[in-house]
């Protein structure tokens, strides 16, 4: 592939890089992260919560497997770009449908490669997440350096709106059946929710669906009011808070909701973002990880079963450990000792930052979503 | 939890010698258990026949009994140790089928199991039971039927439809194994599976030709947390084993879905199964059409791959096994490398390509396709950032002269015939179709191999043809090409190739670096980086932009480097890696840093432990010179790990490396047929007659002289590749024309050949001042078998004291005058009472390891002191635990104890169908046992029990001499005789033995007529077979009878002495104690 263009980087620590695109023809800026994940780029490329960030794979065989439509997390791709140190256009997988790059330049989202991710991630673990841009018509490095210094922090984007759903929609389908290769029905609800799409991954539906859960996806700016008023009709039994982008401490209007349905007691569950935000909303302000956790091996231990799960992360910022004065902590991470899970004392409410839908990553922690059920059973 | 406080003394079971199938592997898992067991406090009590390992150091574990494996005598370990636990999981396949005959036959009452339990070893092993345990958590398996008769695999042929596959039950790495594509074929290979199973039990299977196969490397804990270590993908699709398949890691072609499906399967069958701790492996096949995921089976122990795991991920699966085996749980362990929880899965960030190594060039009639049951005998591991770089030093790695994908021979129809056909050359093959324009569809039609590893491939290959002179002017290609992995040498070909011109390997090398293109290296820390890695595990890179601030690894302390000896192949295995792992701990010793260099995973010395910094890179010259300009090291020690490092040190001093003990200028020396003439005449020493030949017509005319017989070789050959005794101008021509390649590099050597003659092995160190004689040992065959294929006993049987001096102070004399500092190797014959020198290697021997066990005095860690300038007094003193070292005559040497040790060669004639058991110059075997007690004859039984040619106490012996042996047949039929034996012999030794009044009956040749010998041995009516006739021919006969006694697994004996021997061992073997186990501490410590 020596017939790529050139891609020129410019990250804010003053580093330089040239590498070649096989993906959109643009430039870009956003922040860059790692994810040390070894399968599941597609997914990770359509996951939501990558919106605004420019994802450098430690897997340096990137394009492999192909992309197909049933490994999509969303109706899109969302990061900026993705850093790879090998890009491959020929791919096999009985299941591929096109080319990664191919998918890349459908949703305008940059491919870089021939790059030393090595070298990128070690940066990042070394001086934390940073902003970055990326062009393949400009590679004057004052340039970059002045249109980099010109775009908006991430901390200060709100992705949610341009990542929600604009409809409400009960989610069709349960989880994927990889011996048969198709999604398998929806099973009869035990219970219905609505769960709040902040840029909500689909595997995350499907997992609710599957644990006998009927889920409506509103979109983010569903008002409290409405929310109660349908839980005391008993139309709903709880409301989940979905994953997403950017940094919680932005979403002042979700915050104020959140607040009013946790006074309501609505029983909730969140996941990620939900899971920050539910700290956040309960008072206690999230903070920025060094160069947070992405990845599908982490592992979290569950204070209540004693057992170590391993876990599919991603996420740059945490719940403070001072939130152990209102709730529980049932999950925590054995790399750095961080909070992974919480149930909150007097309040129907528990949430993980991890993802325990996966896709990619683990499965063993699945088991929570049918702990939402019990709790909504139970409330 | 904490460790369990129940049990106090643990019983480890090694795996023994060294076969095919079973390498050091399992020495490098041991060693790790051994290890740690003892820093936990346990009392410690080994079981292991192979004295070449690390873990049988009698520093290792508590007591250390290197006894033949088998059950009657670890029962009598365990009565005397008092043993709580066993812990079979470490030890392959031997330790496991020990123990569960063991548990079988109830001899392991109030013993526990630790890692697997008894009956999920049967889960995991009984294929039955395994099918059953499948089926029930709904996993997917290939259609099968078992058979115990022949009737009953004809009717599941009929069920199953071709090509079938055939596995017989309970053997080890896939023996008796086979696909079979038609109904003759099918009968053969079901017969033999029938005969190989132990219990005649044949498994009749679907066949997944062309499916993808994947491994997972799995461990659990006693609370069920689960992890995948790794996952491994193989190159070649089904129908090769897995142990010579090439393979990768991680899987690179599965999705997340499918990999998570593979995941959560391999969990459900370790709960299935019923692993309760530790690492087991099991195989997956997907079909590459449908996605269809089969299970093919599960290993409930540590394994080859799960050493492969290890080295390619640093996550040490042997050492968390052993922890998890004695009550800690994944979240208590640490991650040595990063500091972190063990309870994770490893991420990495690079390829890592394993390729199995094979030698079929030692056994010209075996049947060399690749199938389901394994042939090779050792592997290279490599390392790269992509694919491409890792699997072009994988294939630089080998050690098979290859520089990358090198050109292949032959028409169009050839090569596509090598595609289809699994061999261990396929690879290159493939490339070479591509390079003569055959598409990769079509190469994936014939080979069903994966198209993206085609893919990749291709794009060498095309890149291969744009390389021009201008590339060594052009930074940014020159860079590009590199990352692919391509070699300097490879480079410098194909520019040759394109361009017409004449650049060396070395304009290559000075083009690059003056384009300030170096190798870089990266740490091997299981996380891709997303932890500081704290030991420093390192590969090379060539990174595919230049980077700024790069750091090299800086140390202030004095550091020396350890060339290893790469894979294990005939000739060059685990005593030279042996060797390399002992220069490490006595460098550790001294407070030097070590540095080790080395390319095979299933070793001790690639552990990361092992050394201060480990280097997991090919042995060639580019990559050894790259890291010696990183390091920069005070010392290179290439005298350890057999010939490949020991090439290497001429082209090191040259660039300026320091070489350590002794200079190249003396391995030249000694190498040098003509240089070393000279010196042995200047020495007033004697040498067989000798002359060297660059044409045929001159060995002709070399043999005429000498007379026959002549032994005739190559120069400049370990383990006596192509080595022959040749009696005739006929042979001598064949030989000629045949088996070697001549020319005015590389010469053949021509010796007269000392017929019946003692040879001896000498090992000692040097100083430059002083000479320690490490020991004295006589070959049990005579001279013409090659000294590694040959029993041989220490202290020598029936040397006089006079032979004895004039060795010793030969050897003295030649250590000093050479030049040698360091350990030495000389090999003499003694021939009508004359000592004759065979030859001299400046350089650890195969035995050093064999001799350190024997007599108390670690050899290579004495040598390696000597080497970075201690004196050999000092360097004596600080190993002298057991109170060795004495001095007479001016020479410094071991006491020798009480005991007598044998060395017994094991040999791969069964795993390599068609092989010929016949013993020559050529080494043949693949590994070693000891045999150690008071006497010689216990010594030498035992050590027949460990090799696996148990000699029976009674029954029938077949006999048969060749006539210059046949006036020693009535002394043989004698001993025999008054053991109880009945005696059969063919017509002339029948005759002799009659005629001096021994009872001995004719048997006809097969010849001759029905019934005969074939008919006897195969109706089971002879229980061992003395047979020195028509050995370095191929006749007829002796063939086919050399077939069926591998076939029945009949006691075979070769020569007249091995003869001998086995009478003193039955006589010995009357006293029903002779098993009796003792330990190397108590002989030592005498």
């Amino acid at each position: 592939m020596s017939n790529l263009k050139t891609v020129t980087i410019y990250l804010e620590n003053g580093t330089l890089l040239q590498a070649k695109s096989f993906g959109a023809d643009t430039t870009l800026t956003g922040e860059i992260v790692f994810n040390t994940s070894l399968t599941g780029y597609q997914e990770i490329m359509s996951d939501p919560s990558y919106a605004g960030q420019f994802v450098t794979f430690t897997m340096p065989e990137i394009g492999n497997v192909g992309v197909n439509d049933e490994d999509m997390e969303s109706q899109s791709a969302h990061a900026k770009g993705m850093m790879v140190r090998k890009y491959q256009d020929a791919y096999s997988n009985f299941r591929a449908e096109g080319s990664l790059s191919d998918f890349l330049n459908k949703y305008n989202v940059m491919g870089i490669c021939d790059i030393d991710t090595r070298y990128l991630t070690k940066m990042v673990r070394d001086e934390g997440a940073m902003m970055m841009i990326a062009s393949t018509q400009i590679h004057d490095e004052a340039e970059l350096k002045a249109l980099l210094e010109k775009a908006p922090r991430i901390e200060n984007i709100n992705y949610i709106k341009e990542v929600s759903t604009k409809e409400a929609y009960v989610h069709p389908h349960g989880t994927y059946d990889s011996f048969n290769f198709k999604y398998n029905e929806s099973p009869v609800a035990e219970a219905k929710i609505l769960a709040l799409d902040f840029g909500v991954k689909k595997n995350i539906l499907n997992e609710l669906t599957q644990a006998g859960l009927e889920v409506t996806v509103t979109p983010n700016n569903v008002k409290a009011e409405d929310i109660i008023a349908q839980f005391k009709e008993k139309k709903i039994d709880g409301v989940f808070l979905s994953n997403g982008p950017g940094d919680p401490l932005v979403l002042k209007e979700e915050q104020t909701e959140i607040k009013k349905l946790i006074a309501a007691k609505v029983p909730m569950f969140g996941i990620c973002l939900g899971h920050q935000l539910l700290s956040i909303s309960h008072g206690y302000d999230t903070y920025k990880l060094p160069f947070g956790h992405h990845g599908g091996n982490h592992p979290v231990k569950n204070s209540e079963t004693g057992m170590v799960e391993i876990t599919a992360q991603n996420h740059n910022y945490n719940v403070p450990d001072n939130i152990t004065d209102i709730a529980k902590v049932t999950h925590t991470n054995l790399f750095d000792n961080t909070i992974e899970g919480l149930r909150y004392n007097d309040a129907p409410i528990f949430s993980v930052q991890h993802h325990p839908e996966a896709s990619p990553g683990p499965k063993e922690s699945q088991y929570i979503f049918g702990e939402f059920l019990t709790l909504l059973k139970n409330s | 939890m904490p460790k369990r406080e129940d049990i106090k003394t643990i019983l480890l079971i090694g795996s023994g010698p060294i076969i095919i199938g079973q390498a050091c592997e399992f020495d490098y898992s041991g060693t790790q258990a051994v290890k740690t067991l003892k820093e936990l406090g346990y009392r410690v009590v080994l079981i292991n026949s192979n004295p070449a390992t690390i873990m049988t150091d009698p520093e290792f574990a508590d007591r250390t009994y290197i006894e033949p494996i088998k059950p009657e005598i670890i029962a009598e370990i365990i009565k005397k140790e008092n043993v709580d636990a066993v812990l079979p999981t470490m030890g392959g396949q031997t330790a496991l089928n020990a123990a569960m005959t063991m548990h079988e036959q109830g001899m392991l009452e109030g013993v526990e199991f630790l890692g697997a339990n008894p009956e999920a070893i049967s889960k995991g092993e009984d294929r039955l039971k395994f099918k059953e345990a499948m089926i029930k958590i709904g996993m997917d398996l290939p259609h099968s039927r078992y058979a115990h008769s022949m009737d009953e695999a004809l009717d599941a042929a009929e069920e199953i439809g071709f090509p079938i596959i055939i596995r017989a039950s309970f053997t080890l790495a896939g023996g008796g194994s086979g696909v079979a594509y038609n109904i003759d074929e099918y009968k053969m290979l079901a017969q033999r599976g029938l005969d190989e199973s132990p219990i005649s039990e044949i498994l009749v299977e679907e066949s997944l030709l062309g499916w993808k196969e994947y491994e997972m490397e799995v461990i659990r804990d006693k609370v069920d947390n689960c992890i995948i270590v790794c996952s491994i993908e193989n190159f070649d699709p089904m129908g090769v084993h897995t142990g010579d398949s090439i393979t990768m890691a991680p899987a690179l072609t599965l999705t997340d879905k499918e990999y998570q499906r593979m995941r959560d399967a391999s969990f459900d069958i370790l709960r299935e199964v019923g692993v309760d701790t530790g690492g087991s492996n099991v195989q997956f096949s997907v079909d590459p059409k449908t996605g269809r995921m089969i299970v093919i089976e599960m290993n409930p122990r540590v394994s080859r791959s799960s050493a492969l795991a290890s080295k390619a991920t640093g996550y040490p699966i042997a050492k968390v096994a052993t922890l998890l085996a004695v009550g800690y749980t994944l979240d208590e362990i640490t991650n040595d490398i990063t500091g972190t929880p063990a309870a994770f899965e490893p991420v990495i960030d690079y390829i890592v390509t394993k390729i199995p190594r094979f030698t079929f060039e030692k056994f010209p009639e075996a049947e060399n396709t690749l199938s389901t049951s394994m042939k090779s005998v050792g592997e290279v591991m490599a390392i790269g950032r992509t694919f491409q770089e890792s699997v072009q030093k994988a294939l630089c790695s080998l050690e098979t002269d290859l520089s990358g994908f090198d050109c292949m021979e032959g028409d169009l129809d050839f090569i596509k015939h090598e595609i289809r056909r699994p061999n261990s050359d396929r690879i290159l093959y493939v490339a070479e179709a591509m390079r003569r324009g055959i598409t990769n569809e079509e190469i994936f039609d014939i080979c069903k191999i994966d198209p993206w590893y085609l893919a990749q491939i291709s794009e060498i290959v095309e890149e291969e043809k744009t390389f021009d002179i201008d590339l060594m002017n052009d930074e940014i290609r020159f860079r590009r090409i590199k990352t692919m992995g391509f070699s300097d040498k490879k480079i410098s070909q194909h520019i040759n190739r394109n361009a017409n011109l004449e650049l060396s390997e070395n304009d290559v090398y000075n083009a690059r670096k003056r384009l300030g293109i170096s190798l870089e290296y990266n740490e091997v820390d299981t996380c891709s980086a997303e932890f500081e890695a704290l030991t420093p595990y390192l590969y090379s890179t060539t990174n595919i932009t230049k980077l700024p601030n790069v750091t090299k690894r800086h140390s202030d302390k004095k550091k020396v480097m350890i060339l290893g000896g790469g894979p294990n192949r005939i000739g060059q295995g685990i005593e030279f890696d042996y060797c390399c792992v002992h220069a490490a701990f006595a460098l550790n010793d001294m407070g030097i840093e070590t540095i080790m260099y080395n390319c095979n995973p299933e070793t001790v010395s690639t552990d990361y432990d092992t050394s201060d910094v480990l280097y997991f890179e090919p042995i060639d010259f580019e990559h050894v010179r790259e890291v010696v300009e990183n390091e920069d090291p005070d010392g290179i020690i290439v005298h350890f790990g057999g010939q490949t490092p020991l090439k290497l040190a001429n082209s090191l001093t040259a660039i300026g490396a320091k070489i350590s003990g002794t200079p190249a200028r003396v391995i030249d020396l000694a190498e040098d047929r003509e240089k070393f003439s000279a010196f042995v005449e200047e020495n007033g020493l004697l040498q067989p007659e000798n002359g060297i030949a660059t044409t045929k017509e001159q060995a002709l005319s070399v043999a005429a002289t000498l007379g026959y017989p002549v032994l005739v070789r190559p120069s400049f050959v370990l383990g006596g590749r192509a080595m022959r005794i040749v009696y005739s101008d006929a042979e001598l021509n064949k030989y000629m024309d045949e088996a070697v390649s001549v020319s005015n590099e590389a010469p053949v050597l021509v010796d007269k050949f000392l017929d019946q003659a003692i040879e001896l092995d000498v090992d000692a160190i040097c100083d430059g001042t002083d000479v320690y004689i490490g020991s004295v040992m006589q070959h049990i065959e005579e001279a013409g078998i090659h000294s590694g294929d040959s029993a041989c006993a220490l202290p020598p049987m029936n040397l006089s004291k006079d032979i004895m001096n004039q060795v010793e102070k030969q050897t003295q004399k030649i250590a000093l005058n050479l030049g040698v500092i360091g350990l030495l190797n000389i090999q003499y014959a003694i021939y009508k009472n004359e000592v004759y020198l065979i030859e001299v290697n400046p350089r650890a021997s195969r035995t050093v390891p064999f001799v350190s066990k024997a007599t108390g005095m670690p050899l290579a860690k004495v040598a390696t002191r000597v080497m970075v300038g201690d004196d050999l007094r000092s360097a004596l003193k600080f190993y002298d635990k057991y109170n060795v070292v004495m001095e007479e005559n001016g020479l410094l040497k071991p006491r020798l104890k009480e005991h007598v040790a044998i060395k017994e060669a094991v040999f791969p004639f069964n795993k390599l169908y068609g092989a010929d058991l016949v013993l020559s110059p050529e080494m043949k075997s693949t590994g070693e046992v000891m045999g150690i007690s008071k006497s010689f004859g216990e010594s030498f039984a035992k050590s027949q029990l460990a090799a696996g040619n148990n000699i029976p106490t009674q029954g029938t012996c077949f006999l048969s001499f060749i006539e210059m042996d046949k006036e020693h047949a009535p002394e043989i039929a004698k001993g025999l005789h008054e053991h109880g034996f009945k005696l059969v012999a063919t017509r002339g030794t029948q005759s002799v033995i009659e005629a001096a009044g021994i009872p001995c009956e004719l048997v006809l040749k097969i010849s001759e007529g029905r019934p005969n010998i074939q008919d006897s041995m195969t109706n089971g009516e002879i229980h061992m077979a003395i047979n020195t006739s028509d050995n370095h021919t191929a006749k007829e006969d002796a063939t086919i009878i050399r077939q069926v006694v591998l076939r029945r697994n009949i006691p075979y004996f070769t020569t007249l002495s091995a003869a001998r021997a086995t009478i003193e061992a039955l006589a010995m073997m009357k006293d029903n104690n002779w098993k009796e186990p003792h330990t190397i501490q108590d002989f030592l410590e005498v």
